[in-house]
This record gives structure tokens, sequence and C-alpha cells, in this order.
């Protein structure tokens, strides 16, 4: 489901008046869509300052694209827009994250048969704080498999790594996850 | 809670996660909308441009049939005036026109651009008469069907002109093979770096593979000696499907030619430099490719209108070429092609109306836009 609702034709018209430069249509595009492209790529950067620089290429990719991208019906420019922002946050990882050496035995395996904790409390901002602190290999397998449904074999070419290793970093970013909400819990318990 | 729930769960409280949007530099953001403006634009145009080729060319293969049937006509009369002609190739490589025991010009083919004449004192005037190698009489001239003028400089167009046709024949033969140097792409622009590189190609091979004509008119011989085209180019194609592909674009060719007119002892040599700006249009078909290299045939037909007059040109063209990808991006290719060029009802002399069969050499640079 799209979260910005439209009346009538109003979205097809906002992507023709981008095709065609219209100043105010961007003013009206960042309006409607910016804080949710903001939250896609603050799921994938956890620096504040990155997130800036990701969030605004992701808007320079927008609109400088804008030309290429077909309307194909109700939220279809919602989508295309998250995915430039999936897409531009990858790109930024590749470049700058790409010599991190991810933490694989990091986790007990053990932990992973724990009872998953209960998260219907906790605010989606605190979740994506919780995700920022995972190790970025975690993080993007997570992102890419839980939000954008993507498949191990999708995430493996995505990300150049092999089919197992996606399927094993999923498994330990949501155990870490884990970890993380049972003691966030604990802590609000105890308060 | 199962896993299963417990994921769901999460994303549920994830989908349609917003937070406040960092500050942008809306310059950047305006400048990026402007250039997906133009995008749109580009695309706009390229499909008027493939529209306009093709009309183009339905009106160019008309044209060419109403020109086709009166060239057929001359054809015949061309051939039968060749009279003993003077050898040109027996005289070396600096073109000497020898009459008697007497010089009476010395043609090397050096770049000339400005018309340059020289005194009829430094020269012994010759008559045509009087020359071993110089068989017109007036009879002959009266012979002279009037389908011939179609070959005669504008100057001179009252005087008859008689091509030697077995020099013309050997001619023919020793530069079926013209080498040219083209350069083009698919998809996007060309680059032009090679450009000083073919000039150099060009003048290497000057005495090699240009092509020489001698013209001898009533009271003067007429030296024409045919550079290699030079043409640069820029073409998109568009692949239809994995083998087939669809290519147009725009293209400027440079003709030059350095004509020598010896005329009562007096030498006059010029630079007949001709310009067209032309329209491709291309069918390939990919016969293999791997990752890095593509092997593919073409064929097609060209369009050219020639800038300062009303002659278009028109050719047809099969080709091979190989492709070898550098990049994602950009890749280099190498592509030989045969060219029949057809008469385009003028009277001057270029080296598609003397040569019509030209062997063209393309090389260029392919940049993937999409």
């Amino acid at each position: 489901m799209p979260q910005v609702i439209f009346i009538g034709n109003e979205e097809q018209r906002l992507v023709e008046r981008l095709q065609e430069g219209d100043k105010t249509a961007a003013r009206e595009f960042y309006s409607l869509y910016a804080d949710i492209l903001a939250g896609v790529c603050s799921r994938y950067i956890a620096d504040e300052e990155d997130l800036k620089d990701v969030f605004q290429n992701t808007l320079v990719h927008v609109f400088s694209h804008v030309a290429d991208f077909r309307y194909r019906g109700e939220g279809s420019l919602e989508a295309w827009a998250t995915k430039v922002a999936v897409n531009e946050s990858l790109k930024f990882l590749k470049t700058k994250e790409r010599h991190e050496v991810l933490p694989l035995d990091h986790v007990a395996i053990s932990e992973l048969e724990d009872e998953a904790p209960p998260i219907s409390d906790i605010p989606p901002e605190d979740i994506c704080q919780m995700l920022n602190r995972l190790p970025t290999g975690y993080r993007t397998v997570l992102n890419l498999y839980f939000f954008e449904g993507k498949s191990h074999q999708e995430i493996a070419r995505l990300l150049g790594i092999g089919k197992d290793s996606s399927a094993s970093q999923l498994l330990r970013a949501k155990s870490l996850l884990a970890k993380m909400i049972r003691k966030y819990n604990d802590k609000r318990s105890s308060r | 809670m199962t896993n299963e729930q417990w994921t769901q769960e999460l994303q549920q409280k994830m989908t349609g996660y917003r937070r406040p949007a960092p500050d942008v530099s809306w310059d950047e953001l305006d400048h990026a909308l402007a250039v997906g403006k133009s995008r749109k634009m580009r695309r706009f145009r390229l499909q008027r441009i493939a529209a306009a080729a093709v009309i183009l060319l339905i009106a160019g293969v008309g044209y060419w049939g109403f020109l086709y049937d009166d060239a057929v006509q001359t054809l015949p009369t061309t051939a039968s005036v060749g009279n003993q002609p003077i050898d040109a190739t027996s005289q070396g490589d600096r073109h000497t026109v020898r009459s008697g025991n007497h010089l009476t010009g010395c043609l090397s083919p050096c770049e000339v651009a400005e018309v340059s004449v020289s005194e009829p004192e430094t020269v012994t005037p010759v008559s045509v008469e009087d020359t071993d190698t110089l068989h017109i009489t007036a009879t002959e001239e009266q012979q002279q069907p009037r389908g011939v003028e179609e070959k005669v400089q504008p100057t001179k167009k009252n005087s008859p002109v008689i091509y030697p046709s077995d020099l013309r024949q050997r001619q023919h033969l020793e530069n079926r093979l013209t080498a040219k140097v083209y350069m083009s792409s698919a998809m996007a622009g060309s680059l032009t770096e090679s450009f000083g590189a073919q000039i150099g190609y060009a003048s290497h091979n000057l005495h090699q593979d240009s092509v020489q004509h001698i013209h001898h008119l009533q009271d003067s011989v007429q030296h024409i000696h045919h550079r290699q085209p030079v043409r640069i180019g820029l073409s998109l194609r568009y692949r239809l499907d994995t083998r087939w592909s669809i290519e147009t674009g725009l293209s400027y060719t440079r003709l030059s030619s350095d004509i020598t007119t010896i005329e009562d002892g007096v030498t006059t040599m010029t630079e007949q430099r001709l310009n067209y700006i032309g329209m491709p249009l291309n069918i390939s078909y990919n016969l293999w490719r791997n990752r890095y290299l593509e092997l593919y045939i073409t064929s097609g037909a060209m369009i050219e209108k020639r800038l300062d007059a009303s002659p278009w040109q028109f050719s047809f063209n099969v080709g091979a070429g190989a492709e070898y990808k550098l990049t994602n991006y950009v890749s280099l290719y190498a592509e030989p092609s045969l060219g029949y060029y057809f008469k385009d009802g003028s009277a001057t002399p270029t080296i598609y109306q003397d040569h019509p069969l030209i062997f063209n050499l393309s090389f260029g640079l392919r940049f993937n836009l999409q």
C-alpha cells in the first residue's frame, strides 16, 4: 500500500510536471515523499552526515532520471523513488564500507533459539536506531530481506556475496536485533 | 509469538517509516531537474530524427530511381570516346603531364588550398594538336553525345570531355579498395579525438589509394586527384531484440580533390572541397556474443546533402563489425564495410561519381546510455 494517496490522476500529473522540469512540482514531490525516502535511507545508513549525502543523491537521481520513469498506476512513483533510495544507499555502502570486516561469529548460535521478544510497544524510530547499531553487512541483508522483500539470491547478486552468506548474515542480524530488543524491553520495564 | 509472526510485526512496523528529512541543496536539485528535462527532450528529438530518417530514406530511394535512368544512358557514350589517353600511371607519382619534349606542368600532389596560376612565360605554350598523346580532332568532338557534358567542369561546360577508358578501368581496379577512416557510434556520441590521425592516414596513402583522373578538354588537360574522404559521425543504435538493432544518426563528410588544369600553357591548381551532412540508417544482426566481444553484420543506406549545392548523394552499404566492451558503458568497435554511391546528377567530379564502389573502415567508441 502506498503511503501517499492522490486524488484522481494527480500522481500521474506530478510525474509529467517533474518530467517537464517544473520546479514547483519538485517542491511538491519533496513535501510528499521526503520523510518517507529519508526513512528508507535511514534504515541503511547509520551516520547522520552520510544520511544527508545519500538522501541528497536520492533526490538528484529521482529528478534527473524521472524522464526514464514510466507511470504504471497508483503508487508507482513512490515505489520507484523508494527503489532509488535503496539503490543510492547500497551504492554508498559499497564505496564507503567496502572494507568493513563483518564479525560473522559475533553472535553465538544458541541465542537464535530464544523466543522472539515483543515489539508491539516499541516506536519505529527506536527500532531504526537499533537497526543502525547492527554491523553494516547484517543491517543491509536484513533490510533487503525483510523490508524490500528480496530473496537471498537477489541479495547475493546485489551485494556480490554468496547466497549462503546472505542467509547466515540474516540469521545473525535477526538474532542480534532480538538481543537488542530484549535489552531495550528490560530497560523500559525496570523504569 | 512465533518467529514468523514476529517478523511480520516487524515488517508492518517499519513499512512506511518516516523520519524528518535532512536539509537538501535545492540548487543541485533544480539542476538535476533541468538535466531530467533535457533527457526527456533528447528522447523526443530522437524519435523525430528517426522519423525524419525514414522519410528521407523513402524520398532518397525515389530520387535515386529517377536519376538512375539518366545515368545509365550516358554510360556507353563515355566508353566510345576513349582514344589513346595519357597514361598517368607510367609517369610516376608526381603526375607529370608531358607534351612532346616540353614539360607543360609539374603537378605534385601537394596540398594547395588556394588557386595559384603560373605565368605563361615560365612554361612553353603547347597546342593540343602538337602532342602525340592527345588525339582529339574536331570531328571527334562533334561526335560526342550530349550526355558526356555531365562530366565537364562547371567552368568548361561547353567543352567536350574524353575519359580515357582503359586508364579509367585500370585505376578503378587499383583503387577498388579505398580505405576510409570513419568514426561512428551507437546509442551515443562518437569521439573525435582521432581526427588528426585520420588526416594523417589519408595523407599517408595519398599515392597508393587516392583516385586520379585526367580529363582532356578541347584545349586543355585537366588532372583530378581525389583524396580520401574523411567522415566523422554520431549515431545512435537501438536494439530491437537480442539479435536485431537499428541505427541512425548524423555524419559529416569532407571530400577533397586537387584539380589541375593546364590551359594554353597556364597551369591552374585548385582544391575542390565538398562538405556533406548525411544521415545513415542501418540494420544490424548480431552473429555471436560473449561477455566482452560481439560480432555482427550490418547493412543500410545513407542519404547525404552537399552543403553548398543542391545534390543529394545516396548510398548503400554492407559490412561486418566487431565490438569490444571496455567497461559497462564504453565499447570499442571496428567495422569494415563496402559502400556503393549512386550518381548525384551534378557535373561536379567527386570520388563518389568517379569511383562508386568504396571500401570503408569505420572505428569508434560506443557509449551505453541505458
